[in-house]
């Protein structure tokens, strides 16, 4: 538990919700000390879009009285935490990080992850930074309204996307614990790349509702923690069902603390080793790291069992995209066709490569995804739990812009988002350059209790959560992606242009155009590459259901 | 409560439509129907015979309920068909 000398703003969710219950630790003073490590760190950070200074000093003094006159209503009371600039508040402006947004009105209701946090008495500090609507291509630019947030334990590296404010506060300081929203892995990448442990709940388990969304097929919605412990804690108190998420699953919610501590001994734990030719991108230390933490969790008495995917990556990968593509295209069609000079490059060019997905390639993929998700459960189901690698990569320069896509790109997160299975990113060390490394805790579907005690008996195993960056006083100046457009043959210009003209987007810069070329390819490429039911019958894509 | 839904109009509904005059009057009597509102929208939809043209070719229209209240579009269609004598004779076949 709490050392005397751990700074207030170093408290896990766990330690501060124990001091502020034990009316050893006052909601204002520890909001105080939050504030004070905003004013230190995030000029150069970036973690926050906006923090809402006197609403949460409100909150934190309506927690101290309350908890004075003896209505401690649990574990959150009191805990201040950030969400990500895509979850509505009412009365606050939500950006969505975009220039689309920033003049927004404020907005007149609160999703209903935040609404249940506040009402288990968290104290909300404000929005953090996110990628544009939570997306892009998985580049950075430094085109959008607000400075990128950068990685706490190296200032000239990226945080991961798109939570990005997420990744970069808890570790920090700025905030306790955050909220963020996983399409493709926006949540474990950010997780993986800031020492984090992230979380992606089972689908439907998490309200989506008052999120802004990305994708509806496979967002999901959760929280990045600086403990295994404190995510069990935040799952416990957003889980369950929401009539006003039509994804919602009407399961009951357990106490995710209550076996948390009960070790291993006795489950069967799976390791994916094999990821197909894809899984070659591993970073050596990352797969190091998840071997040792197989032999620790053995030690600690669990089977170990290398079990495989019933696919090669590149076939999720692909299903993951189309569906992605052509859902969000759908979602910022009006903003795309009407203002994309408004857009971010990253957006921009996830727009154009969503423009250009055929409706027979993103159906071909909805029913991959139900394929996929039944044999992966099947090969789940034969363990209790699994471990598998999650970002490939350590936290990416932004002096080096290239080595940027490929962090995104190289992971196994979006494998989870298609089948749904809760899907946790852990810390499982540091590199020699002292960058944390990651694995994903896999589970059955709402079997979250499994896995948050897998990865427990981990934590406690090791002393990763020990550390804490130091962060020094300036950043340094990103390098800026080589803008130059990529070389595109001739028949393809033509070819892209006449469907972007045919579809109304007409007078293209010479730039975009062979933007929008490259990725009319690569939308056909994906499309075409995902492998076709051998059955006419064989996993209906669309399931409408009345009552609706 | 039901609602009754046109289904072609009567000026449209040629005794020739039938006869195969042309591919063009096939499609146009396939397509031109509000029959797909409801099978997007999912609602219960009988679609039933309001007698003939003076060709002697069947008219329609649709009676549409609630979700899940066929009990009543039969009712109503049910009710009609009583009122109506087209029930009572079979159409010879030429």
């Amino acid at each position: 538990m709490t050392s005397s000398t751990t700074a207030l703003h170093h408290l896990t969710v766990a330690e501060a919700g124990a001091l502020i219950g034990a009316r050893k630790l006052s909601p204002v003073e520890l909001l105080e000390a939050i504030f004070a490590r905003i004013d230190a760190v995030d000029a150069t950070l970036r973690s926050y879009i906006e923090v809402v200074r006197e609403r949460a000093m409100k909150a934190a003094a309506q927690a101290e009285a309350e908890i004075a006159a003896g209505r401690w209503r649990g574990p959150l009371h009191g805990v201040p935490f950030g969400i990500k600039d895509n979850y509505h508040v009412a009365g606050l402006r939500t950006t969505g990080g975009s220039r689309l947004m920033t003049g927004s009105a404020p907005q007149t209701a609160t999703s209903t992850i935040v609404a249940r946090l506040e009402a288990a008495g968290a104290v909300l500090v404000g929005k953090l930074n996110t990628w544009e609507y939570g997306t892009g291509n998985g580049q950075v630019y430094h085109d959008l309204p607000y400075p990128v947030a950068r990685n706490p334990w190296d200032l000239s590296r990226f945080t991961g996307g798109s939570s990005t404010g997420a990744g970069a506060s808890v570790p920090a300081g700025t905030a306790l614990f955050s909220l963020g929203s996983d399409t493709g892995g926006s949540i474990r990448l950010p997780a993986a790349a800031c020492g984090l442990q992230g979380l992606k709940p089972t689908f439907g388990l998490n309200s989506r509702a008052g999120c802004l969304p990305n994708c509806w097929s496979l967002d999901h919605t959760g929280a990045l923690t600086w403990s295994v412990e404190d995510s069990a804690i935040v799952l416990g108190a957003t889980a369950g069902y929401d009539p006003a998420d039509p994804s919602s699953a009407r399961v009951a919610v357990p106490d995710y603390r209550a076996g948390l501590h009960t070790g291993v001994r006795g489950l069967a734990i799976g390791i994916v080793r094999d990821l197909g030719p894809e899984g070659d991108a591993l970073d050596p230390a990352n797969r190091d790291a998840m071997e040792e933490a197989a032999r620790i969790l053995a030690q600690a008495g669990a089977t170990i069992r290398e079990i495989r995917l019933p696919a090669p990556l590149a076939t999720y990968r692909a299903a993951s995209w189309i569906i992605n593509w052509a859902e969000s295209f759908s979602i910022h069609e009006g903003d795309f066709m009407r203002r994309h000079d408004l857009m971010g490059r990253a957006l921009r060019a996830k727009m154009m490569t969503g423009f250009s997905v055929r409706g027979a390639d993103y159906l071909a993929a909805l029913r991959m995804r139900r394929a996929l998700a039944r044999s992966t459960d099947a090969a789940i189901r034969t363990v209790d739990a699994m471990l598998i690698p999650g970002a490939f990569h350590v936290a990416p320069s932004l002096l080096e812009p290239a080595t940027v896509p490929a962090f995104t790109g190289e992971t196994a997160c979006s494998v989870f988002n298609l089948t749904g299975h809760p899907a946790f990113s852990i810390c499982t060390g540091f590199d020699a350059h002292g960058l944390p490394l990651n694995m994903q805790v896999v589970g059955r579907y709402f079997d979250e209790a499994t896995v948050f005690r897998v990865a427990q008996a981990y934590e406690a195993a090791t002393a990763w959560r020990q550390n804490r960056p130091d962060i020094p006083a300036h950043a340094p100046e990103p390098v800026m992606p080589d803008p130059t457009p990529p070389a595109i043959a001739p028949d393809l210009l033509a070819e892209a242009e006449r469907y972007a003209t045919r579809y109304g987007l007409a007078n293209l810069s010479p730039a975009m155009l062979a933007e929008l070329a490259s990725l009319f390819d690569k939308a056909a490429s994906a499309g075409l590459s995902i492998p076709r039911m051998t059955s006419k019958e064989d996993e209906p894509a669309h399931v409408f259901r009345v009552p609706l | 409560m039901a609602v009754a839904a046109a289904g072609r109009s009567e000026r449209r509904l040629d005794a020739r439509l039938l006869r195969f005059h042309g591919p063009d009057e096939m499609v146009a009597f396939t397509v031109e129907t509000a029959m797909t509102p409801f099978n997007l929208s999912g609602h219960p939809s009988l679609c039933r015979c309001t007698g003939f043209t003076p060709a002697g070719l069947p008219l329609s229209w649709q009676v549409v309920g609630h979700r899940f209240d066929e009990h009543t579009i039969l009712r109503l269609a049910l009710a009609y068909e009583r009122a109506t004598p087209w029930r009572h004779e079979r159409t010879p076949v030429r």
